[in-house]
């Protein structure tokens, strides 16, 4: 399995963006590659690139033309369109010929991070994977649930952002550990775009622009999930040795007393 | 909160093993006003459930309260401090066995224990495990205590941090395979949860049968201690070590409220719980009855032990 993300500078305009990212990725896009991840506001700063339906529309298509000609599952990154009366932040997985096959919408609150309730899980030719948006992939449980739920992979239209960046990186490969699955985080300018497995990092980029590229073999991820009593090998337990009747306070709404500790 | 981490090294003979620790807990309060003194997973010696240790059944599993906890009460009130004795094999009055952290106060009295939770390997045959992720109120503060593999579940220590644990220490036993990973997780988990984590290992090996295969066990140390900003020290791989490390809860808990110039609150602080009922299912992969497994492989390799 071949996975690449691709970190990406915002230009000036972001038409220019657009093109830049067209013109990375079709020399990047290796024959074989199976996933393509780009980032969350992957054309530009959202505080100065309002929702533009004919820019949303150039961009979707240029990507699905992209999925199809390349037969890729191309994560599409993010960008603001208005939905329902609103502005959101939208992020989509292509399948390898150009269709919609999964959608987050987050509403963009002026920058303010907001994580959401639905964390899609996609069914491709390389197993079951999962897409998170941002903030998402922050809490711990958007990918805790799409790992116990059979994602192998979880691809992330993320931004590293500048606060805490140190922390921020080691929690990419701390999820992939803790989680037992594999993850392909691109981000934006700040840098940081990673692709990791439970056991390593596999690949992790400075601030420079550029595509990231990591290839494992298809079958790695279901043997590290495989049960193994020997011990030799052991980051399947935390998927295995849950006890979920134990884990309410989890979903529970926080009480006066918790919010206060 | 200054803690002192004790990282020992397992003696042949459990007798002088108990006293080595001891000299070690005693080393670490000379001239050091400590809070709290942490000690590993199984710090009597291994546990007689273990590969090729069913010799040590009677020896290092032990009553609670009992000789032991008799024996570190009065350090406690020697040195007018806090132990954890991270984990033991505790004798059950009805015959069956736990895994056990108790923590101790300054005076000695016992203000805390807990169950390993999320039994790892022969546990799930011999162990009783505990049913309840419960934070510690006491002179310190909030504390969580999860026992070695329960830090491998991190549902674990997302309970204690939204129970308002500020500082969770984890008795355990590091391997050597999961060495790199296993250190850049605690760092993320302290980072994820907004939590300081205190984690002590023993060094040592043990050998013997386990699924019909000879193995050798080597623990590697790497006591460690971390909070939302990163590691704070990290002991060594291949012998006895103690650790001296500051850990503030007022940090913690400010770092926790939102403001603007730190988002580390922001992964307590953006939960959605209504979203993830989720966690409340079983992994979808789990296709086998591990305890059942378990069960014959111990019957094969220490047929005393799987009774």
């Amino acid at each position: 399995m071949r996975v690449q993300v691709l970190q990406n500078q915002w230009l000036p305009d972001a038409s220019a963006t657009l093109e830049s990212v067209e013109r990375e990725l079709r020399q990047a896009i290796t024959r074989g590659t199976d996933f393509v991840v780009l980032p969350q506001h992957v054309l530009g700063d959202p505080a100065r690139t309002p929702p533009d339906p004919e820019r949303a529309r150039r961009a979707l298509e240029v990507l699905t033309h992209l999925a199809r000609e390349r037969e890729v599952y191309l994560a599409t990154g993010s960008w603001l369109e208005h939905h329902e009366g609103r502005v959101v932040d939208v992020a989509r997985v292509l399948d390898r010929t150009g269709r919609v096959c999964a959608t987050v919408r987050r509403p963009h609150e002026g920058g303010a991070p907001v994580t959401g309730t639905d964390f899609p899980l996609l069914d491709t030719d390389k197993g079951r994977v999962g897409l998170l948006l941002g903030h998402d992939f922050w809490v711990m449980e958007p990918s805790r649930i799409q790992s116990l739920r059979g994602a192998h992979l979880v691809l992330v239209s993320g931004a590293l952002g500048t606060r805490n960046r140190e922390s921020k990186k080691a929690a990419i490969w701390g999820l992939a550990t803790l989680h037992c699955v594999a993850v392909a985080f691109a981000s934006t300018v700040g840098g940081g775009s990673t692709l990791a497995l439970p056991q390593r990092l596999v690949a992790q980029a400075d601030e420079a622009p550029g595509v990231l590229t990591a290839e494992w073999a298809d079958d790695t991820m279901a043997l590290q999930r495989e049960a193994d009593l020997s011990f030799k090998n052991t980051l399947w337990f935390g998927l295995w040795a849950r006890r979920p009747e134990l884990y309410a306070p989890l979903a529970t709404a926080p009480t006066r007393s918790t919010e206060a500790a | 909160m200054k803690v002192g981490i004790v990282q020992t090294q397992w003696r042949a003979d459990p007798t002088e093993n108990v006293f080595f620790v001891y000299d070690q807990v005693e080393e670490i309060c000379q001239g050091t006003a400590l809070d709290l003194v942490c000690l590993p997973e199984f710090f009597l010696g291994p546990a007689w459930y273990m590969p090729g240790q069913a010799g040590l059944k009677g020896v290092t599993d032990t009553r609670i309260p009992g000789p032991v906890t008799t024996l570190f009460r009065a350090l406690a009130r020697k040195h007018r401090v806090h132990i954890l004795l991270g984990s033991m094999v505790e004798e059950l009055p009805d015959g069956g066995y736990c895994n056990t952290a108790v923590l101790l106060d300054r005076s000695g009295d016992i203000v805390g224990r807990a169950h390993k939770v999320h039994a790892f390997a022969n546990e799930v045959v011999v162990c009783r495990p505990g049913d309840t992720v419960d934070v510690i109120d006491c002179e310190l503060g909030r504390l969580g205590i999860a026992v070695c593999s329960d830090f491998w579940v991190p549902e674990t220590i997302r309970m204690l941090a939204l129970k308002g644990a500020h500082t969770v220490f984890i008795p355990g036993g590091s391997l050597k395979q999961n060495l790199d990973a296993m250190v850049n997780a605690f760092r993320a988990t302290a980072f994820l949860n907004c939590v300081n984590l205190v984690y002590a290992s023993p060094v040592g090996e043990i050998t013997g049968m386990r699924g019909g295969r000879q193995i050798r066990v080597a623990f590697a140390g790497t006591s460690l201690a971390a909070t939302p900003a990163g590691l704070l020290a990290r002991g060594a791989e291949d012998g006895p070590d103690s650790l001296v490390v500051d850990l503030p809860a007022l940090d913690v808990l400010t770092l926790r409220q939102r403001h603007a110039d730190d988002d580390t609150w922001q992964g307590l602080g953006l939960r959605r719980p209504e979203a993830y009922g989720g966690v409340l299912e079983a992994f979808v992969g789990q296709g086998r009855d591990l305890v059942a497994e378990t069960r014959t492989s111990m019957a094969q390799t220490t047929p005393t032990a799987a009774r």
